[in-house]
């Protein structure tokens, strides 16, 4: 039989080493990520904001203008005129409130009435001129209405009424891109 | 000669990686990647100023519950063409949604006979949904070319926006 050897193990002197990280690629692509989300920044300045809590119908128009517009964002439980909600809302589940409605003048919706009157006054100060050509409208006030895709045509209808009632007679309404 | 030696000094990145992170981070939270679009549109208005009496074509289209309502009639101011009298019903698709192929097709057929017209009328039913309203308002604005699908041929870009009285509202509104 033979013996056993025993072998002396040898110590390692493991040494590590630090390997440094290259981060030269990583600050490239963030620098070109950061670019490009810049330039979106400053461009999204000149878009229109979509409002909140709304579902905007798909549309093939190509048009994206923007402009000294006034934004009437009606979604399914809430009017705002300038991103500034009324309240109380006039509007339930897509259903106007029937306290809300003006039955003497029209069934206008009274608070946003209200509300468009003093934008109107505040537009004609600054220049707007109603009233002005149907050709020449350039310079009659425009009103963005975002609407809910899900919303009856009788609610936007009454929104479309009070808006020419308080002046704003020329439309635009926002949609999504298809 | 002396040689220099060159020293391998290492910029610590790590502070401006973790600026530009926290940059990236705020900057995608902000963006919008939503496309909005604008569709023009106008109501009728009552106006003081002189009535054209011209030869002029008025189409309209009713969207309904069951489907659209076309209706054109007048005489074109080419008067080598024959005066427009079209009433025609599209029924929906068999998925509920509105044929907007065929508007386009018919108000296409009216367009080449009254080029000069650009409004159309709108008369969506109370209960119907706005997005049915904007697809009308899409079908009727534009289609794309028979040359060249890629591009768009206009058809009537005015859309006027009404509200389509039923009989009974009409026999309300004359009793007041």
């Amino acid at each position: 039989m033979s013996e056993p050897v025993f072998v002396k193990k040898q110590k390692r002197h493991r040494t590590i080493k630090v390997m440094p990280l290259n981060l030269a690629p990583l600050i490239d692509i963030n620098a070109n990520l950061l670019f490009f989300l810049i330039i979106a920044n400053s461009v999204q300045e000149d878009r229109l904001q979509a409002g909140k809590d709304i579902e905007l119908p798909p549309s093939t128009s190509a048009m994206a203008e923007a402009g000294d517009l006034v934004s009437v964002v009606v979604g399914m439980d809430h009017i705002s005129v300038n991103e500034l909600n009324i309240d109380p809302s006039p509007i339930k589940g897509g259903e106007l409130v029937p306290n809300a409605l003006d039955p003497k003048k029209d069934n206008r919706i009274i608070s946003l009435y209200t509300r468009l009157t003093e934008r109107f006054q505040d537009l004609v100060k600054k220049g707007a001129q109603p009233g002005a050509k149907d050709d020449d409208d350039s310079n009659l006030p425009v009103v963005l209405i975002q609407a809910d895709k899900r919303l009856p045509y009788s609610t936007v209808a009454k929104v479309m009424r009070t808006c020419g009632e308080a002046g704003f007679t020329k439309f635009r309404f926002a949609a999504k891109a298809r | 000669m002396h040689r220099k030696r060159h020293e391998e000094k290492e910029v610590d990145l790590a502070a401006l990686v973790d600026i530009l992170g926290n940059m990236l981070f705020f900057l995608l939270a902000t963006v919008s990647f939503l496309q909005l679009k604008t569709l023009n549109a106008s109501v009728p208005a009552l106006s003081t100023g002189p009535v054209s009496t011209g030869r002029a074509v008025d189409v309209s289209v009713e969207v309904k519950a069951a489907g659209l309502v076309l209706k054109a009639s007048g005489e074109p101011a080419d008067t080598s063409q024959k005066a427009v009298a079209v009433q025609m019903d599209i029924a929906r698709l068999s998925d509920g949604k509105l044929d907007t192929k065929t508007l386009t097709e018919e108000l296409w057929k009216i367009k080449k006979i009254a080029p000069e017209t650009k409004n159309i009328m709108i008369f969506p039913e109370q209960a119907v949904m706005f997005d049915d309203v904007v697809e009308t308002m899409d079908a009727a604005r534009e289609m794309p070319s028979l040359v060249d699908p890629n591009k768009k041929v206009p058809l009537f870009t005015r859309p006027v926006l009404s509200e389509l009285v039923t009989g009974d509202e009409q026999a309300r509104d004359d009793v007041k």
